[in-house]
């Protein structure tokens, strides 16, 4: 029985035992289920904004020609909202389930990337499928589609196919998917830091961001054959990040430094006031890691990524619950590169899923400006981490 | 081109004795930018209800107090990179200065001038560091005149007095400072400073006597709204005896006086009077802040005390801002208690 569970199947140079096919079918099997049970959730952002505009899809008539819809208010780029309008049209199913499918199909393609990021990284599928099974099991990923509806796992899974392509140092795949994943959200530039550092040191190329205004350019392509005007579509990030719909709280449930001081008042100017700070803020990072001496290796990328974006949503006003994502997947993919940093992922989900249970049970047990104390923890902790190895400590650092 | 382009912004550029990047130059450029348009944002706030005038005298303090955060920044910038040899460091406090959540408020909604102080406390403390003491202590003396907080560093010119590193007839600028101040403050003398007007202002819409004004110390755990006669003055004494037992346990100990621990000696001090010092309000920790900046650049071990120190602050302008709180003052009161007694660790 044990010498069968460890027999080899040998696929091109990779070796893949029996026991890794079993726990990939039931990491695969439970993730499923998982999400099945979650299907009848119906959350307050279905209601009030999907399905209006599915609705409204589907009387343009669907599919491309739904696209030439006028909205009332639309923060979706043409990428998602085809999806949606495809849904619209759609004889199976329901549109709240079709829609929870389409985050579930993504959870998976983000999981793929994950195990093929550690894969790389361990040489070993267990290790791979492991990743895969906690990526998919991960309460903020695991909510986020199935149960929230939501779609940012579409964008984070390219960015996972990014980062996998950093990493092995392949930048034109890289900034490929990361144009891809732009198309579809603005909070794409969360991680845009990363990638002037990564310039910086070399890593990309300038010409490479060109593919940030192409891949939109593509992704907007079908709503230019619906009859919409450039314009009209070019202005969606600008709107989003106006936060004309979000200025009634400086934080949206999000565990930042607003949730010290109070959400509520100076709204528009604590608003103005925290962009320049984080403009600031990132501007004294960047100086930092681009003007020192140092080699950028695979585990200070992952470390400098989630600091840099947890700078940006730590002071950037109007974050919702969800903004951390791309910190919790990092997170997650970080442990197998540095065991002895085991508590980044699971104080990172535990910051993130407090703003997700307040907004889907409506429960708010622990304060969260206590959760905003450990996020801070948490920065300070890359903080230190990034300055040991910058200054050669790689001993005191530990990975 | 990639590479010219990113050789081109890390070349230094030599000026007589500096050098300097255009990476640097942009930083300074950048951050003041971001600095002038984060106070911009917020400087319609008025934090007192007034007349015309008086609205005239807060806005025209407000822009003394911008051009003073300037100053604080420069001189950050200098004491860090001489104390340090590392002048990107020196480029990044200068940043930091700039955008430090409780200058820019200080400055640009508060208005009541205390750049002013903390300035000539800083430079009390530049002199200091570069073993003038005694003009340290005249410099010291401006501030005081200014504000009384200026006091909370006089601990540490005490022990340096017991070391025979300042003499004794410098302390006639403190002395003079504070005479003056009180002069000024009972308006024995008739001279109409801005900020002491202004503090006046404030202190008119507080609506009873508090041992504490939302100052995270050792009232807000206790109760700030009893026994306020009584121990406001059994805090005076305590207070003085405090500043003494600091300046001679810190003229006491065998460590050589280097300059990190002088900078600590000098937080540490900022930080401990105003704990217990009675009538406290929430800016009273500003020397506190910016003395935590300058240990956090000197000793980057230490680069929580600013990071803690600063929050801490702010929930206190929030608590006024706001007219209450999101974090009970208590808690705020607590983790500065933890920084105090880190710094005594470190210390002992």
């Amino acid at each position: 029985m044990e010498s069968g569970l460890l027999k080899e199947i040998r696929i091109k140079k990779i070796r893949i035992r029996v026991l890794d096919i079993l726990l990939f079918l039931l990491f695969t099997a439970s993730a499923v289920f998982m999400r099945y049970a979650l299907r009848n959730v119906v959350a307050g952002d279905y209601k009030m904004f999907f399905e209006p505009w599915v609705a409204t899809l589907r009387e343009a008539g669907g599919g491309i020609k739904g696209l030439a819809a006028d909205f009332e208010y639309v923060d979706y780029t043409t990428p998602y909202l085809f999806i949606l309008s495809c849904i619209s049209i759609c004889p199976f199913l329901n549109t709240l389930l079709l829609m929870k499918m389409v985050s579930v199909f993504f959870d998976f393609v983000a999981a793929f990337a994950v195990m093929a990021i550690v894969y790389d990284r361990k040489k070993s599928v267990t290790y791979g499928v492991i990743a895969y099974g906690i990526f998919l099991m991960a309460p903020t990923i695991l909510t986020n589609g199935a149960m929230w509806a939501q779609c940012d796992i579409i964008f984070t899974s390219f960015i996972l196919w990014s980062v996998y392509f950093l990493l092995k140092d392949k930048p034109v795949p890289a900034m490929a998917f990361y144009g891809v994943a732009f198309a579809f959200k603005l909070q794409t530039l969360f991680l845009a830091p990363l990638y002037v550092i990564l310039w910086m040191k070399g890593k990309v190329k300038l010409k490479h961001f060109l593919f940030l205004p192409l891949m939109y350019f593509i992704g907007i392509i079908p709503s230019l054959i619906a009859g919409k005007s450039l314009w009209e579509l070019i202005s969606v990030y600008f709107f989003q990040a106006n936060g004309a719909m979000d200025i009634y709280a400086l934080s949206h449930k999000f565990p930042n430094v607003y949730q010290l001081i109070g959400t509520d008042t100076f709204l528009f100017e604590y608003a103005d006031a925290g962009i320049w700070l984080t403009l600031g803020a990132l501007m004294l990072l960047l100086y930092t890691f681009a003007r020192l001496e140092y080699e950028l290796d695979h585990v200070m990328l992952l470390r400098m990524g989630m600091f840099l974006t947890m700078t940006v949503v730590f002071f950037l006003p109007h974050m919702h619950e969800r903004y951390a994502i791309l910190v919790d997947v990092l997170a997650i993919i970080y442990v197998f590169f540095d065991k002895k940093g085991f508590y980044v992922p699971i104080i990172t989900l535990l910051c993130s899923f407090a703003g997700y249970t307040i907004y889907l049970a409506g429960t708010n047990i622990v304060p969260l400006y206590i959760y905003t104390i450990l996020f801070l923890f948490l920065m300070a902790d890359h903080a230190v981490f990034l300055y040991k190895r910058i200054r050669g400590e790689k001993e005191e650092a530990h990975g | 081109m990639d590479k010219a382009i990113r050789e081109f912004l890390t070349r230094e550029i030599k000026l007589k004795k500096y050098s300097l990047a255009p990476l640097d130059i942009l930083l300074m450029v950048g951050t003041a930018l971001a600095g002038a348009c984060l106070r911009e944002s917020v400087a319609d706030y008025l934090p007192v209800e007034t007349g015309e005038a008086g609205q005239a005298m807060l806005n025209q303090l407000k822009l003394l107090s911008m051009i003073f955060d300037v100053f604080l920044a420069v001189l950050m910038m200098d004491m860090v990179t001489r104390m340090t040899g590392n002048k990107i460091k020196g480029f990044l406090s200068y940043g930091v200065m700039l955008l430090l959540p409780v200058l820019a408020a200080g400055s640009a909604m508060w208005g009541t001038g205390d750049q002013a102080y903390v300035f000539f406390a800083l430079l009390s403390m530049s002199y200091t560091l570069k073993g003038k003491g005694n003009l340290g202590l005249c410099s010291l003396g401006v501030s005081i005149f200014l504000n009384t907080n200026g006091l909370f560093l006089l601990p540490v010119f005490l022990g340096l007095y017991f070391k025979k590193e300042v003499k004794a007839a410098a302390f006639l600028a403190p002395l003079a400072g504070i005479t003056g101040n009180r002069l000024l403050v009972t308006g024995i003398l008739p001279i109409r400073l801005p900020m002491l007007q202004a503090e006046a202002l404030l202190g008119e819409g507080r609506k009873e006597a508090l041992l504490s004004y939302h100052y995270p110390n050792i009232y807000q755990i206790f109760g700030a709204d009893k026994f306020v006669t009584e121990y406001s003055q059994a805090a005076f004494c305590f207070v003085i005896c405090l500043g003494v037992i600091i300046g001679v346990l810190a003229a006491l100990s065998k460590k050589p006086l280097t300059k990190e621990r002088l900078v600590l000696l000098f937080v540490l001090s900022a930080m401990v009077l105003p704990y217990f010092a009675p009538f406290m309000n929430e800016r009273s920790g500003m020397i506190a802040d910016v003395a935590a900046v300058l240990l956090g650049f000197v000793m980057l071990r230490k680069f929580y005390v600013p990071l803690v120190q600063v929050i801490v602050s702010y929930v206190a302008y929030s608590a006024y801002f706001r007219g209450e709180t999101v974090m009970p003052m208590a808690l705020a009161a607590a983790a500065s208690l933890l920084l105090i007694m880190d710094l005594i660790r470190e210390e002992a």
